[in-house]
Parts: structure tokens; C-alpha cells; sequence
């Protein structure tokens, strides 16, 4: 089975990523690694890398334009992870608050002679 | 990599206390039983859902490390450290998803 919501978040663990897949989200028209390359620290080589695992997981997408390749960002592509962290994090809103309610009550009953 | 989901609560007890609710694995659900032992098996029932706990790491009173997943969810790792405070005891707890951490390794860099 594709887990793409670990995908998601292995793809924007990488900070050089999380930044590419920003700079996509800017731009209408999409971008090509040669022009992403152009305003990064690291080679074109390694942002024709990083792009390629966006695409893996679904985040982006590539398009052929003449020899190159133009990267988009794909609607929702944040979206099974962005819910799958909404739950995680409610539910532990509600296992916290749980945790919370049994010490304060038991230090209560603990204070009374 | 980060962890993913991170939570602080500040319970007023002591270390000693906290961790008695902490192993008791009911607070993670409505109801569960956990085996608090590296290696150790467990299980929490939240509503409709069953997750199947394994136990990591054991620190008494400091540090408490399980892998968990249910029927649907894919398996995290949950990590929760105890720290004595001067009103209490404050508990921090992490998830992250297990693939995620292991594949951020793997991609090229």
C-alpha cells in the first residue's frame, strides 16, 4: 500500500524542499529547476533531485516544456496530510485533557485531610 | 526531522504520580492495557478505533517511547518525557509518523 501522507511529510522534511515546493506554490505559471537553480545555494542536479521526490509524493507535478521540464504545484496535494495532522493533534487535545482532569482531581483529593 | 505533533501539559504531581497516569494507558483512549516494558505489548480503544501499542524505550519517571498504529492509521512513534517542575511535573509528548523519519534519511540530501 502508497502511504502518501508519509510521503508528504518525508518530501517537506527536507528544508531545501519545503522551500522549492514555497516557491512553486508562488508562482501561476510553474517553474523549471534551471530557474529555481537560479536563486539556490545548491546545484541544479540536486534540485532536479528534490523535485522529483515532490513529485513522488504527490505535491508536485511536471510538465514538459520543450528540453526542460516545468514543475506545478498539484491542488490539495497537502491535503490527506493536513487532515491526518488535524486529527492526530485534536486527538491528542482530548488525551491531554484527560491526563489533565485525573492529576488535578486526584491532587485535590490528595489535599483534602 | 522534527517531530511532527508536539504537546506540553504541566499536571500538578509530582514525577512519581505523573508517571502512574502516564503508563496507564486509559488516558490514550477510553480504555487500554499496556505492557510497560521495552518490547512490551499494548492496546487502546478510542471510540470506534483499536490501536495495538509496542512499547520502545522505558525510562522510569522520565521517559516513555511506543510505536503504535491502528486498522487505518499507518504506525507512529510516540515519545513522552517527564520533567519535574517547581508546582508539578511537566509532560511533553511527540508523534511522528515512521516512515516519514525513515525515509527523510534515505532521500538525497
Amino acid at each position: 500500500m502508497r502511504d502518501t501522507i508519509s510521503d508528504v511529510f518525508a518530501a517537506l522534511a527536507d528544508t531545501t524542499r519545503r522551500g522549492l515546493y514555497e516557491q512553486l506554490l508562488d508562482s501561476t505559471n510553474g517553474r523549471t529547476a534551471t530557474a529555481l537553480a537560479g536563486d539556490a545555494v545548491v546545484s541544479r542536479q540536486a534540485i532536479v533531485k528534490h523535485l522529483q521526490v515532490l513529485a513522488r509524493s504527490g505535491l508536485v507535478v511536471g510538465r514538459r516544456d520543450g528540453r526542460e521540464v516545468r514543475y506545478f504545484v498539484t491542488p490539495n496535494g497537502t491535503a490527506s496530510a493536513s487532515t491526518w495532522l488535524l486529527k492526530r493533534a485534536e486527538a491528542w487535545d482530548r488525551r491531554i485533557a484527560k491526563l489533565d482532569d485525573q492529576s488535578r482531581s486526584t491532587a485535590r483529593r490528595r489535599r483534602v485531610p | 526531522m522534527r517531530d511532527i505533533l508536539y504537546r506540553e501539559v504541566d499536571v500538578p504531581c509530582d514525577v512519581e504520580a505523573a508517571w502512574q497516569y502516564v503508563i496507564d494507558p486509559s488516558w490514550l483512549g477510553d480504555d487500554g492495557e499496556l505492557d510497560v516494558v521495552p518490547g512490551g505489548e499494548g492496546w487502546v480503544s478510542d471510540g470506534e478505533e483499536t490501536r495495538f501499542l509496542v512499547v520502545e524505550e522505558v525510562d522510569e519517571e522520565r521517559h516513555l517511547s511506543f510505536r503504535w498504529a491502528g486498522f487505518v492509521d499507518a504506525p507512529s512513534r510516540v515519545e513522552i518525557d517527564l520533567e519535574p517542575t517547581l508546582e508539578g511535573t511537566r509532560i511533553s509528548i511527540s508523534e511522528s509518523p515512521l516512515e516519514a523519519r525513515a525515509m527523510a534519511s534515505l532521500v538525497v540530501g
